[in-house]
């Protein structure tokens, strides 16, 4: 609503000069990118369809499998350097490599302790996550990156109860 | 099928067992690994920071994590970490995929 009437606004503007030009063309290309996030929203939910929204851990049960991945990293000092100058939002760059191998990207922490940050994404399997982990470390900015697959609870119970039928004897017993 | 990785260690106990009643524990692998539809490819003990290393094929990572869970579960043995593995067709893949990922460095 708010674009289409300052496009109404132009339009009834009969002096064409140029700083209305770029106020339109900017218009347009803020409600482009309104649709195209919409669009990339509507496709997650095409991947992902978590019983509960606020517990992203549950196993999806849609149609296309995927697994969740724990993303351990560490900056270079060069890397904390060019962020200093240029403070960015690295979770929009992470969302973009992971929705482009067809994931999701959960959550992004940053932290103190041994890694720099965490993430916890989720993939279609694990060649897509390693397709994302090789961008990354290709990228020569970090010098930690270490991915960990997760098993969801209900991974977990269902492997308890297979574990019960492993018949497990301890060495030498 | 995939393939995993499991490096371990016997506590100091499963050693002193194993010392007064030798036994191949690769037949016991491939029991457990077999019980849940996989299969053991490999068992070797080893010098360095773990006792041995294992290289099994599971149908997915649950089944995986059964014989995990029912490996630790008894007691024998004190590290035990499981490691899925990619075959190198599945890492060029990766690569290939990775190349539209559109990396771009923090900050720059």
């Amino acid at each position: 609503m708010h674009a289409s009437s300052r496009i109404s606004k132009f339009l009834f503007n009969s002096s064409l000069n140029i700083n209305a030009m770029k106020h339109f063309i900017a218009v347009l290309y803020g409600s482009a990118l309104c649709f195209l996030f919409a669009f990339q929203q509507q496709n997650n939910k095409n991947i992902t369809k978590p019983a509960d929204l606020s517990d992203f851990s549950r196993q999806d049960t849609g149609k296309i499998a995927s697994h969740f991945y724990l993303t351990r990293f560490s900056y270079t000092p060069e890397t904390w350097a060019r962020l200093m100058k240029n403070p960015e939002d690295r979770r929009v760059a992470a969302n973009k490599y992971i929705e482009s191998v067809g994931g999701k990207l959960h959550g992004f922490w940053y932290a103190f302790g041994a890694y720099d940050g965490y993430c916890i994404w989720e993939a279609p399997d694990n060649v897509s996550m390693a397709a994302v982990g090789l961008a990354i470390t290709g990228g020569g900015a970090l010098s930690k990156f270490e991915t960990t697959p997760l098993l969801t609870v209900e991974e977990t119970l269902d492997a308890l109860r297979r574990a019960q039928k492993v018949g497990y004897r301890q060495p030498g017993t | 099928m995939a393939l995993y990785l499991t490096r371990f260690s016997y506590t100091p106990e499963t050693w002193a067992r194993l010392t007064k009643n030798p036994e191949d524990r690769r037949e016991a692998a491939r029991k457990y690994i077999e019980s849940v539809g996989g299969k053991l490819h490999g068992f070797w003990y080893a010098f360095g920071s773990y006792d041995g290393y294992n290289l099994w094929e599971a149908p997915d990572n649950a089944s995986m994590a059964a014989v995990a869970i029912a490996i630790s579960g008894g007691a024998a043995l004190s590290k035990f970490e499981t490691i899925p593995l990619l075959t190198v067709e599945e890492t060029l893949d990766a690569l290939r995929r990775a190349q539209t990922v559109g990396y771009r460095p923090p900050g720059a």
